[in-house]
């Protein structure tokens, strides 16, 4: 008894006062999409759509340990079912459809909640919940992005958060940063069902001439700095059937390389994507590769354009399906003056989508507002 | 196992590719089920969906048709029953399976009897698209299903005949339909042309869905003269083109009252080649081939000294196969709609596959969970003499791969023969 009064007693003698940074961001996104070969329900869809709002709460208790919590409101919705009845419309006691009703609910509202070790400067360990660093946008912050989305082949090869752990290095001030780590594999849009495995990714950014941050956005006042970077996922798992016994094991491998450049308001960055799954039964290969680019170039008086295109196929080993994105646009800094520009986006762009494989093409505006506060 | 996966992955990271099977080379032998008869089996080849769940169309001896599915993580559906009826003119023992149409994501359908059917690949559940007409409820016959299912993000539609289940007794033409198969109905409908025409006979079907275009041999009595053609619609159902056809000795006939029709039908479906030369096997032996720029009636022509038994589609040519001294055979369909001496060769893929099966063979018993080894003695082809041979579109299961069933032992129950049969993927190719 006297131990543990003596150890809570040198717990309170060590107490520091929290170090807590609250930050967030407002961004409501006004989109209209045409989609002329689709249903006629589908066709046209107009209204706010992809806003969100960010709450980021990031510090440290006591070093070398650092915690950040970044929650996400408004976006990640779907249509969660609510109720579901038989209808038997010719009353022969068959059920001949069933009555529906959804409401739209958040799927997840956890950007990042992370635990983070930093014993030294260069080094650090950081378990939780966030974006998995397997290609340089996933590094961006959402509010530091080019466009009001990621770029669509960066979405299709690994999508949202995972939960897991990452050993994270930077060397010679930024010049090196490297990552590897250890996910459970949920954002890799892999088959649902009774499935274990882990999820292995590592990742190396070069910036030879000095550091050079991920944000999209800011990096306009700058010397030149360039960067090149590689990233792989390693995503094995066993697939078991419903009485729990194993069927396949498949080996699902994603690579991306990246490169990126920054000069006086000019920003150009690259990736490349590309992927193989393998299976123990099937001998069909899963393969597909992916590409975008993207430039912005900052103007006097806070103008930004932007444009940015990207391609992906899909299941090249069987049926090939194309798609490809281009979106041009112009950010607008009405705070260009002040020491953080970005305060205040105002972003509008133009947005197409053609599914080339299925002949179906949409396309249309969006206007974004965001406030960084 | 290890070395070669390890070695896979190091391969992906540099973006080289690897897991397709070579040339007459099988993969995992997956064992679902124990069906009713004896080689060569009424079975279809099997087809596959993007995510990979596989789809085997079976009849059974009193021609009811079952399809079982398998997912692409292992297991099978226990067999879905379609409850179809046999079209009105198909007594005399013909089959009732008229072949799959398609498939998408997580589902596939097929075409027997009188229904248009769906199955899911995840459950294996079927059930009948368009059964009904919504608005007079009256039952439907699918007397043409073209095999081509035109996706696109928001929908997945197809072109079909359908009349009434009575209208065959006043021999009244059917309607050309576009169904939207996840509605379930057709959002589109146009009467027969010509709307007078008498004993309208759908004679084969078939696609190019990378020409997006769906054809039908129609054959029809108008004014006491039969006529026979090819139409070409495209995916909204609209009429591309029509092609005369010219059958020796057809004459009209009284459907209503039963007699014979007397223009062979087409075996399979018809297949084209990248340039849009299309062909079908005919159930006489002869092999009708066109193209949409004909201007003169074309004729079934006879094919160079050997037995055809189906088509292939490889790459960008088709080929038509078939049997010649007990041994697989192929010959390439030239851009005149003509098979010639000099082109056909053995088929050595096939062969391959064949000898592949001699002696004991590893099979995944997966008609129960957990999944076993088990091993047959020298299994054969379920469907054909040879592997790959016949008149039904081969699955692009995977780049130079196809899907194929293998029958394994047969045991006599209840007074039936019952045989063993799996499902493999395999290389393929043509010389």
């Amino acid at each position: 008894m006297s131990l543990f009064v003596w150890i809570a007693a040198l717990g309170l003698a060590q107490a520091e006062t929290p170090e807590v940074e609250v930050s967030g961001y407002v961004a409501p996104v006004f989109k209209a999409i045409s989609r002329p070969a689709a249903r006629p329900v589908d066709q046209q869809r107009t209204g706010m759509d992809g806003s969100k709002a960010g709450l980021i709460f990031k510090g440290n208790v006591t070093d070398p340990w650092l915690f950040n919590i970044h929650l996400v409101i408004g976006t990640d919705a779907f249509q969660a079912l609510t109720a579901a009845s038989p209808v038997d419309t010719d009353n022969n006691g068959t059920t001949d459809a069933i009555q529906t009703d959804s409401e739209p609910a958040i799927r997840n509202i956890v950007e990042e909640a992370t635990v983070s070790y930093m014993p030294v400067s260069a080094f650090d360990i950081r378990v939780g919940r966030m974006r998995i660093p397997f290609t340089s946008q996933a590094q961006s912050a959402n509010t530091k992005l080019m466009f009001p989305e990621r770029a669509g082949p960066n979405e299709i090869f690994l999508r949202g958060t995972d939960l897991g752990g990452l050993m994270e290095t930077n060397l010679f001030d930024k010049r090196i940063l490297a990552s590897v780590g250890v996910f459970n594999g949920t954002g890799t849009a892999i088959t649902a069902g009774d499935q274990r495995g882990v999820l292995y990714t590592a990742r190396v950014d070069l910036n030879p001439l000095g550091s050079f941050g991920f944000n999209e956005t800011s990096e306009w006042k700058g010397p030149f700095r360039m960067g090149i970077g590689a990233g792989v996922i390693h995503n094995p798992y066993t697939a078991y059937d419903s009485s729990g016994y194993p069927t396949v094991k498949v080996n699902d491998l994603r690579t991306a390389l990246s490169a990126r450049l920054a000069f006086y308001g000019l920003y150009v960055s690259g990736e490349y994507l590309i992927r193989q799954q393998l299976d123990s039964m099937s001998s069909r290969p899963v393969w597909a590769t992916g590409w975008y680019g993207q430039t912005g170039w900052h103007l006097p008086l806070g103008f930004e354009p932007v444009f940015r295109m990207g391609e992906v196929d899909q299941d090249q080993s069987f049926d090939p399906r194309k798609t490809k994105w281009v979106d041009a646009g112009l950010n607008f800094y009405p705070a260009q003056a002040s020491d953080r520009p970005d305060r205040v986006k105002l972003t509008v762009h133009y947005l197409s989508e053609d599914r080339v494989s299925e002949g179906e093409k949409a396309q249309g505006v969006s206007a974004l507002a965001q406030i960084t506060w | 196992m290890k070395q070669r996966l390890l070695l896979a992955i190091l391969a992906g990271a540099t973006g080289c590719r690897s897991g397709l099977l070579d040339a007459g080379k099988w993969g995992t032998f997956r064992y679902f089920a124990e069906l009713e008869g004896e080689v060569p089996m009424r079975l279809v080849p099997p087809i596959s969906d993007r995510d990979g769940n596989v789809y085997v169309l079976y009849e059974d001896n009193v021609g009811d048709s079952v399809v079982y599915t398998g997912q692409f993580l292992g297991g099978w559906s226990s067999g879905c029953q379609a409850h179809e009826l046999p079209l009105g003119d198909e007594a005399g023992g013909k089959t009732n399976l008229h072949g799959f149409m398609g498939s998408s994501d997580d589902r596939a359908w097929f075409w027997v009897g009188d229904a248009l059917v769906e199955v899911d690949g995840a459950t294996g559940q079927c059930t009948q698209v368009l059964d009904s007409d919504p608005l007079t409820v009256t039952d439907l016959q699918f007397v043409a299903a073209v095999p081509w299912i035109y996706e696109t993000p928001s929908r997945r539609t197809m072109v079909a005949l359908v009349r009434g289940v009575s209208d065959i007794y006043f021999g009244v033409p059917p309607y050309k339909v576009v169904v939207d198969l996840d509605l379930g109905r057709y959002v589109a409908y146009e009467v027969f042309e010509p709307s007078d025409a008498e004993c309208v006979d759908v004679l084969g079907v078939g696609s190019s869905p990378e020409r997006e275009e769906g054809v039908m041999l129609v054959a029809y009595t108008l004014d006491g003269t039969r006529h026979a053609e090819v139409r070409y619609h495209n995916a909204k159902g609209a009429l591309q083109a029509t092609i005369p056809v010219e059958f020796d000795g057809a004459t009209a006939y009284d459907c209503v009252g039963g007699e014979a029709r007397t223009e062979p039908d087409v075996v399979g479906f018809m297949q084209a080649n990248a340039k849009g030369i299309y062909a079908g096997l005919m159930s006489d032996g002869t092999l009708l081939a066109f193209h949409d720029q004909a201007t003169e009636g074309v004729q079934p022509q006879e094919l160079p000294d050997y037995t055809p038994v189906g088509l292939v589609r490889f790459k960008s040519d088709l080929w038509v196969s078939g049997v010649h001294d007990d041994r697989p055979v192929i010959g390439k369909l030239e851009e005149t709609g003509k098979v010639t001496e000099t082109s056909v060769r053995q088929w050595e893929a096939s062969e391959k596959a064949a000898a592949a099966l001699n002696g004991k063979v590893k099979v995944l018993d997966q008609r129960y969970s957990p999944s076993e080894p088990v091993n047959w003695e020298s299994p054969t082809t379920a469907i054909g003499p040879w592997p790959f041979l016949s008149p039904f579109p081969l699955d692009l299961y995977a780049d130079g791969t196809t899907g194929w069933l293998i029958a394994g032992p047969s045991f006599e129950s209840s007074s039936q023969i019952r045989t063993s049969v799996a499902y493999a993927p395999v290389g393929l190719s043509v010389p």
